[in-house]
């Protein structure tokens, strides 16, 4: 047995089938070579390496880069579809995220509690840019018919649709730290995270993750004038934290077996609605909508971030009815959930409002003020543009009169 | 601009197939699924460019392999990040229903690291022979991918396996996790 004969054993794939004689032959050469011995290890240790699975969306991503002009500006702008990722909603779709991430962080120890806190209403959203133009021929209430184009505002501020949680650190896991980075960044209109940088942080070993996490968030562009638009300056915290008792009695094991399968099916659901996303940034309307199609059949109704999504896509194409209808399925699956902590109440108002359902625009700022006001959702900031301009109508309620 | 879209099934066909080898070779030229999946997009991109060849080809993986292997030796597009690691790259829908505890995961992860660390220290053209060659690739694959004669190919890959086991081995074991208990 010679260097030559261990070398075209390593080359030929040959290892796990080698007889007993042979690989006596092999081990006493490899006891008196500390060349092959090496090479032998790190073969093995090369042959050990866990490879993991090919991230659902790859396909779809890697055809939209190869589709992308390649110009300067657009392979920067392909950059962030490497970093996986995921889409956002209005500020309602978050909430969901938010919770199932939270519950799931619990059994295990090894998965960051994120935390969102809601981006500032960009300064560019100034008075003047009106939600929905309103003029004087189409201004009559219940202008049941008219069919001028208005222009809808999906959001006050954004929010993403699903997130990744970051990883843990694991020296802050070894000692048991808690953490937090507070990260502003910006997002293009194509919805893509960019410009991350760290505003401050409990230690910096977690900004790293942090930042990478947040490079593969997703956002849905807030629609302003009928487009969609990059915001500038949004911030979010992202927080580590370690579940008090992380061994659970034996009773619950049946409870992280389910909420395991509910993390998996939310990861798959994720990486789906990832392919709806990189086709809507494609422009691909049409692609988008029918793989928001595939994944009711695969997944169900019961998704509110599907039903949010449908009502953003619906707002893009223009179909204003249909994502008034879609809003509206958002909002029923949330309270089903009994989770509505925020919901897509602007771009409904907005929408109801593009449409002269004028009353039904007023109906949803009040249910959004009502449930505010019960401590239910979070306040995604005062839709004072809208409240103005039906108050120029003659509509108001004594809910919206009070700040 | 649905168009957009549909405009090459043809291309999804024709590398569909090989995505999977594609993403594995990469994901041991890069050492984690994010750089993974940024050289399997360059592959795609510049094979798109190459479509008329593609669907010549009767072995089109080779191809792209080869593709992959010259992306991932130039360089790649430089990038402000750590250097490699592995960790779960996100929170990872296809770990087994026996999941690991945290320790078990973390030592685990320790142990990737140990060897991805090492292996950022050989030269590009050494950790792109091993990773395809581990992936299963024969010699003669091999010359394909790098246009290297075989005599060369293997004098390559047993000195960089050399370099790489005394590098492992000057790291010492892979430590444990004594401190999470």
């Amino acid at each position: 047995m010679s260097c030559n004969d261990v070398a075209s054993v390593l080359d030929s794939h040959r290892i796990a089938r080698l007889g007993p004689a042979e690989r006596a032959k092999i081990d006493l050469h490899l006891a008196a070579c500390a060349d092959c011995s090496a090479a032998w290890d790190a073969q093995s240790e090369l042959l050990a390496l866990n490879v993991p699975l090919m991230p659902a969306a790859l396909l779809e991503r890697a055809l939209l880069a190869s589709r992308l002009p390649q110009s300067a500006p657009a392979r920067r702008a392909r950059m962030p579809l490497m970093f996986g990722a995921v889409l956002l909603a209005g500020a309602a779709a978050a909430a969901v995220t938010l919770s199932v991430l939270r519950e799931q962080s619990l059994p295990t120890v090894s998965s960051p509690v994120v935390e969102q806190t809601s981006a500032p209403a960009t300064p560019e959203r100034a008075a003047d840019e009106p939600a929905a133009r309103i003029d004087a021929a189409s201004a009559a209430p219940q202008g049941d018919g008219v069919t001028s184009v208005e222009l809808v505002e999906t959001a006050l501020s954004i929010a993403p649709i699903v997130r990744r949680p970051p990883d843990y650190p694991l020296e802050a896991l070894k000692q048991r730290l808690a953490g937090n980075v507070q990260l502003k960044f910006d997002v293009t209109a194509a919805g893509f995270v960019e410009n991350v940088s760290v505003v401050n942080s409990s230690d910096g070993q977690f900004e790293e993750p942090a930042i990478r996490a947040l490079s593969a968030w997703r956002y849905l562009p807030r629609i302003v004038a009928g487009k969609r638009v990059a915001a500038k300056d949004q911030h979010t915290i992202i927080r580590w934290e370690l579940s008090k008792d992380n061994e659970p009695p034996a009773d619950q094991r049946q409870v992280d077996a389910k909420q395991q399968a509910a993390m998996r099916e939310y990861a798959a659901f994720s990486d789906d609605l990832v392919i709806a996303l990189d086709r809507l940034a494609g422009d691909d309307l049409r692609g988008s909508e029918l793989q928001l199609d595939e994944m009711q059949a695969i997944y169900g109704a019961g998704y509110p971030d599907l039903w949010g999504f449908y009502g953003y896509l619906f707002t893009v194409q223009g179909n204003y009815d249909r994502a008034i209808d879609a809003y509206e399925r958002t909002l029923a699956t949330f309270a089903a959930r009994g989770q509505p902590k925020s919901g897509p109440w602007v771009p409904l108002a907005n929408l109801y409002f593009a449409r002269h359902q004028y009353d039904a625009a007023l109906n949803t700022l009040v249910r959004q003020r009502a449930l505010y006001e019960s401590g239910r959702i979070n306040n995604e900031g005062e839709n004072t543009a809208l409240i103005a301009k039906l108050r120029a109508l003659g509509l108001t309620h004594e809910s919206l009169e009070t700040p | 601009m649905a168009a957009m879209t549909m405009a090459h099934p043809e291309f999804r066909e024709l590398v569909a197939p090989h995505l999977t080898a594609l993403f594995r070779s990469a994901y041991r030229l890069t050492g984690n699924t994010q750089d993974a999946e940024d050289v399997v997009q360059e592959v795609c991109v510049r094979a798109y460019t190459h479509l008329a060849t593609l669907r010549t080809l009767e072995q089109p993986k080779t191809w792209l392999l080869k593709i992959a292997y010259r992306v991932f030796v130039d360089g790649l597009r430089r990038r402000t990040r750590s250097p490699v690691r592995a960790t779960a790259e996100d929170f990872d829908a296809t770990r087994s229903s026996d999941e690991p505890t945290p320790e078990e995961r973390a030592e685990a992860e320790l142990a990737e690291r140990r060897l991805l660390d090492a292996l950022t220290k050989l030269d590009r053209e050494q950790r792109a022979l091993l990773a395809l060659q581990v992936e299963g690739y024969t010699l003669a694959e091999l010359t394909a991918m790098t246009d290297l004669s075989a005599d060369v190919l293997k004098a390559r890959l047993y000195r960089a396996r050399v370099r790489l086991g005394k590098l492992l081995a000057a790291n010492g074991k892979a430590p444990t996790l004594a401190l999470v208990k």
